[in-house]
């Protein structure tokens, strides 16, 4: 997860015993041998319990037999299209979501007036959890990827809005103000102060979105039986193929990881210009 | 008289919109053009016999109790183990890669999972519910549990303040902004994952009225069960807000400006 630097200057490095303690220093180092133990530890367990029938081999088949057929699926054109299918929903869902979102929430974060007239409708709408509206969703639109995409909308937009909002508004009014005197244009102030003041907001905004947007594309394929991922688990279950839905269920966390670390990875690179602002954008 | 007069003004200005969008709705619905939006009117008459008559002991009941005990028992065990992780350095460093990778796996995935050990019935729900809101409290309050005043515990050991007491005075109000935090996450999860349970295997429960209304085309049961849903998810919101973020919180400031 840490990008940090990891070449750090190496003290006394004339091959004395600090140089394990010197790798030692660089979290990278420590991440990268942590995760191998953690993978080593899961793996040993979980075939020394299956082996052993701790874990009951009706419900839990072996390490060694799920990693199979993680390799096997690998190789199936028809999991790829199911990771595509998810990927895309996301991907799409994402970038509408995200851009309608800060577009209405910077537009309203500049005007007091506007925000609280559209204030009660946000706080209404906001918690309703996007499963929610899944049944009407499916009646109008069917088994689509605009019913997946709607579904993502609602779970993302109000996220990305309220951010947005809250980032334009916590703007710091002296910067405001001086850029006032120094005679700067609205649209000038507006690009040049509010909108870099609100990126660090914005940008969490948008990474806590893409995160909730893949959940949401799951329960989409899941309940409504759009083709994907969440699907191919199901019908993996209910077909008895336990390896399969113990391979795509692992499959599935590998990308919410990928997902987790570029998405962080850009909140740093945006965040790093503006290193005040972070506790304040939670 | 002024200052009051402004005051309805601008409740008035923020009602404005709901107020219109809901007659809106009421009006467009009741002239029937669109058979998958029953009018207005006869969805909260149906709401009211569906959730104040049997409905009420038959749906609401079990998915609330598979909503309060998979959020409780989630916290509970996220808060003891976050804190355990979060205050030993070794620990955390071996277990942090497997609990990064729990938390962005995502919860619903787990459905059929927990469909195939636990078999369909509340175990089941209440298993999916706590798995998601376990990983949110456990990661939040690690991070709560590590960003403890180091001079705190040092006067703590000093003064040879028992553990226990040092637990429940210094390191759990310490973290509790991050347990929060993660608290107000872990509810719209669980509320996603209460819903989400019922919809896909379930023989009761709100989200599997609302679904089997929808299946059998009785658009009108369909709607009140998404209104008492949504509902949820407001009211669930607003008590977290009042019952546990402002207190919290309040305290918080409290003595972070005495500190």
């Amino acid at each position: 997860m840490s990008t940090q630097t990891s070449g750090r200057p190496v003290e006394g490095s004339e091959g004395r015993p600090s140089r394990v303690a010197a790798l030692w220093q660089s979290r990278r180092v420590r991440w990268g041998v942590a995760v191998v133990l953690d993978l080593l530890i899961v793996y040993v367990l979980w075939q020394v319990l299956s082996a052993t029938g701790v874990l009951p081999s009706r419900f839990f088949p072996s390490a060694n037999a799920v990693v199979e057929r993680i390799g096997l699926l690998l190789t199936l054109p028809a999991f790829w299209a199911a990771v595509w299918a998810t990927m895309q929903s996301w991907i799409i869902g994402l970038i509408i979501g995200c851009a309608c979102g800060t577009l209405f929430g910077v537009l309203l974060g500049s005007s007091s007036r506007a925000y609280r007239f559209c204030r009660v409708v946000i706080e209404l709408l906001r918690p309703i959890p996007p499963i929610v509206i899944i049944p009407i969703v499916l009646l109008v639109l069917g088994v689509t990827l605009q019913m997946k995409l709607l579904l993502i909308f609602q779970g993302i937009f109000w996220v990305t809005l309220l951010q947005a909002i809250y980032g334009v508004r916590g703007v710091d009014p002296v910067m405001l103000e001086t850029a006032k005197t120094y005679g700067m244009s609205k649209l000038r102030r507006f690009f040049m102060v509010q909108l870099p003041g609100s990126l660090p907001f914005i940008v969490t905004g948008v990474r806590l979105a893409a995160i909730f947007a893949l959940v949401v594309s799951i329960v989409a394929e899941l309940v409504g039986g759009a083709a994907g991922l969440g699907n191919e688990i199901l019908k993996a279950q209910s077909a008895g193929d336990d390896r399969t839905m113990y391979a795509l269920i692992l499959f599935t966390g590998l990308l919410g990881v990928v997902i987790t670390a570029i998405f962080s990875a850009l909140e740093r690179f945006v965040l790093f210009w503006h290193p005040s602002q972070r506790e304040v954008a939670q | 008289m002024n200052t009051i007069g402004r005051r309805t003004g601008a409740v008035l200005w923020e009602l404005i919109l709901p107020v219109a969008l809901f007659i809106a709705w009421w009006v467009w619905s009741v002239q029937g053009e669109n058979m998958y939006f029953p009018a207005v009117p006869d969805i909260l008459n149906a709401f009211g016999h569906t959730w104040f008559g049997s409905g009420f002991t038959e749906h609401v009941l079990p998915s609330l109790r598979n909503f309060i005990v998979g959020l409780a028992l989630g916290t509970f065990f996220g808060i003891v183990l976050g804190i355990a992780v979060g205050r030993v350095a070794w620990l955390r460093w071996l277990l942090s890669p497997i609990i990064e990778y729990a938390r962005a796996l995502p919860p619903p995935a787990l459905l059929p999972f927990f469909i195939l050990i636990l078999g369909i019935g509340p175990e089941m729900q209440v298993g999916v519910i706590v798995f998601g809101v376990f990983f949110v409290i456990l990661l939040n309050t690690i991070d709560g549990a590590r960003s403890v005043e180091p001079t705190l515990l040092d006067v703590s050991t000093v003064y040879k303040i028992p553990r226990w007491y040092r637990f429940l005075r210094i390191i759990l109000p310490a973290a509790s902004p991050q347990i929060v935090a993660g608290l107000r996450n872990g509810i719209s999860l669980a509320v996603i994952l209460m819903v989400v349970s019922e919809m896909v295997a379930a023989t009761e429960g709100i989200g599997f009225f609302t679904l089997q209304s929808q299946q059998n085309f009785a658009f009108v049961d369909m709607w009140s069960g998404m209104m008492l849903l949504a509902i949820i998810g407001v009211l669930v919101n607003l008590l977290f807000t009042v019952l546990i973020e402002r207190p919290v919180l309040f305290w918080q400031r409290g003595a972070s400006g005495n500190g």
